[in-house]
């Protein structure tokens, strides 16, 4: 009966006027990230960042978390009429949504896509207020040791997220946490990397970090691949899938959000594997393999319902044990963070509105979208023809006001070029920059808590063997280790994850042999 | 230029950076880690990894691609601008400054279209920091006033 109550708790604080606005606000900022060009979700979410400090803590939270969610709609938009992702994520939607679209049937693959994205969301919602809470209990009995090993998971993990070379993304998790060290040490009082800049000492700002990195860096690298054109985009004729579109979509749908929630709670598990998976899933399950790559349904249902479910899914490790899954939970977190709210355990108990009627806002959110995705697709179809020049410098001008209010400081505007820069390069030397992000979010608690674990241990690094919680997710992390540097494994997540760090502006290879 | 030499080394000089950086940091507080013990453990990790993705790069060599300027240079400098401008010549002069040094950076259909992509985004930028949601900046420079 505790679930319902606070189902209902949730439902009462995410339909106050106030929050349906903002979650209303949320999705369709999302759903315009995912459909206009040269912008990825990363870019956008660090750019709206700062905007959301200007409102109280649960609408913040509420409205980014309808910006995430909104985005995975957004993607398909684009993938299915411009065979463009909008996102990592939809990338397989592009295989047999555009397909579909060529061949008059666009307006069913949008309706497949949103309905099928529409029940993942109402799932995994429920399971999320299910599964929340008993995450909770049992990171409530973490000390520093577990919290070290959970931390290092979800720096692995990181690794195995992102696409390119693994020493690559290595070096970036490593250099993400130095760079987490800037300012003054909480156990000391010593400054670290602080160059005797005043301005430092209380670390580098996150939001021009993470603006400089994604946002000025992506529109530097969409601008030179398209030079700010605009696209062709097929025609939509009627918007209702048929009675055989039906038949073949709710099965896949189903797995589709199994899988997608599964992975969705792994650490490094994201909405782009999920889709992958869930794609080969449906090939192989199919009576009509030969289909696939050429407009079968099942191939959108399926992949789309999967990376919605995961994406929503990967609230529940950062919600409930603070540690992110991905690198826009990292900024989610970073947002939570500047708003006074330190995700983990204790969100759950200190601030039951946030946390229930976060989860209810989703559920809000999901119908909202379906709302705007189906009737009003006509918008967003005119949105796309714009022509990128007429909007990078509007994003431009948003990226800078976003970094200076941060902190009301020029100094993060520099802060803000000198990443820009560095994303740039790092982008020309093949680093997969999400990574970075990652440790950034995380090095100062793995600092702060490695030392602890140390201090009450007299310096024995023993102790994470002795803690038996700690022990197993150390195993495991190092399991994954081990995974990741297999060469067969690293091929098929090269597969998956191919075009994770630019999906936004280059049209997608086919993968999956 | 092999791009991942470079990029080995460039790993490497922020490995040896924080060494020396963290050199005069205690690393041990009472017998416990101090404050240079972590950065240590990750310097390390950082050198091992830009000697291994250096020795990559001599191996099987890949060429560094080539930069274009125009884009990153215009996008840098139009923030830049409007960080020396926003605390005393206001938002529309450090929006207005910001969007048309950051607009150099591809080529317009005109210059009557990009003279109103600016104008567009400055009468924006009020509305939106100003008044909805009320950003603690002035909208003209603090020297009319």
């Amino acid at each position: 009966m505790d679930l319902l109550n606070n189902l209902i708790y949730g439902m009462s604080v995410a339909l106050s006027l106030q929050n349906l606005g903002f979650c209303f606000l949320g999705a369709t900022l999302g759903t315009l990230i995912g459909v206009l060009p040269g912008i990825g979700p990363l870019a956008t979410f660090s750019i709206l960042l700062p905007i959301s400090f200007y409102l109280p803590p649960v609408g913040a939270i509420i409205m980014l978390a309808g910006v995430y969610y909104g985005a995975q709609y957004g993607g398909s938009i684009t993938s299915i009429l411009v065979n463009i992702p909008g996102e990592a994520s939809t990338v397989v939607t592009c295989l047999d949504g555009h397909q579909m679209a060529l061949q008059g049937r666009a307006g069913a693959a949008l309706a497949v896509a949103a309905l099928g994205s529409f029940f993942a969301g109402c799932v995994v919602t429920v399971f999320i207020a299910v599964a929340g809470p008993t995450l909770v209990k049992l990171a409530l009995l973490f000390g520093p040791e577990e919290y070290v090993a959970l931390l290092t998971l979800g720096l692995v993990s990181g690794v195995l997220l992102s696409g390119g070379s693994i020493a690559k993304a290595v070096a970036m998790v490593l250099i993400g946490i130095l760079l987490s060290l800037v300012g003054m040490d909480v156990n000391s009082g010593v400054e670290r990397f602080t160059f005797g800049i005043f301005e430092l000492s209380d670390g580098l700002g996150f939001t021009a970090v993470s603006i400089g990195l994604f946002g000025i860096a992506e529109i530097a690298s969409s601008l030179e691949d398209t030079r700010g054109e605009g696209r062709k985009i097929e025609r939509i004729a009627s918007l209702w899938p048929t009675r055989d579109d039906f038949k073949r979509s709710w099965a896949p749908v189903l797995r589709g959000t199994a899988l997608g929630t599964l992975l969705g709670i792994l650490p490094g598990g994201g909405g782009t594997i999920a889709a992958f998976s869930a794609y080969s899933l449906e090939r192989k399950l199919s009576r009509r393999p030969g289909m696939f790559g050429r407009g079968a349904v099942e191939g959108v249902a399926g992949p789309e319902a999967a990376n919605n479910a995961a994406s929503q899914a990967n609230f529940i490790p950062m919600l409930s044990l603070g540690i992110p899954p991905n690198a826009l939970m990292a900024l989610m977190m970073g947002a939570m963070i500047t708003h006074g709210i330190t995700p983990g355990p204790q969100v759950m108990v200190r601030q039951p509105d946030l946390f229930w009627g976060l989860i209810a806002s989703m559920w809000v959110g999901n119908l909202i979208l379906v709302i705007l995705n189906l009737p009003l697709i006509g918008i967003w179809v005119s949105l796309l023809r714009i022509k990128y020049v007429f909007l990078f410098p509007g994003i431009l001008v948003l990226a800078a006001i976003g970094a200076f209010a941060e902190s009301n400081q020029a100094f993060d505007i520099y802060v803000l070029t000198g990443f820009a820069v560095l994303g740039y390069a790092l982008k020309k030397l093949d680093f997969p920059v999400a990574p970075l992000l990652l440790g950034l979010v995380l090095g100062k608690q793995l600092d702060e808590q490695l030392r602890r674990a140390l201090l009450l241990s007299d310096g024995d690094w023993t102790t994470f063997i002795r803690h038996p919680i700690a022990l197993g997710l150390l195993m495991f992390t190092a399991m994954l280790a081990v995974l990741i540097a297999l060469p067969s494994l690293r091929r098929s997540r090269d597969e998956a994850l191919q075009g994770e760090e630019s999906a936004s502006s280059s049209a997608p290879k086919v993968p999956i042999a | 230029m092999n791009r991942d030499v470079i990029a080995g080394s460039l790993t490497l000089a922020v490995g040896v950076a924080t060494l020396l950086l963290v050199a005069r940091l205690p690393a041990s507080a009472g017998g416990t880690a101090g404050a240079a013990y972590f950065p240590k453990l990750v310097a390390y990790g950082v050198l091992a990894t830009g000697a291994f993705i250096g020795a990559q790069g001599l191996r099987t060599p890949v060429k560094m691609v080539a930069w274009s300027w125009r884009p990153l240079s215009a996008l840098v400098l139009g923030v830049l601008a409007f960080g020396v401008l926003i605390e005393h010549a206001g938002l529309v002069l450090a929006s207005g400054c910001c969007a048309f040094v950051g607009s150099l950076a591809a080529p317009f259909p005109g210059w009557k279209q990009r003279g109103v992509t600016v104008l567009f985004i400055c009468v924006l930028a009020v509305v939106i920091f100003k008044y909805f949601l009320g950003l603690n900046i002035s909208v003209w420079p603090t020297w009319t006033s």
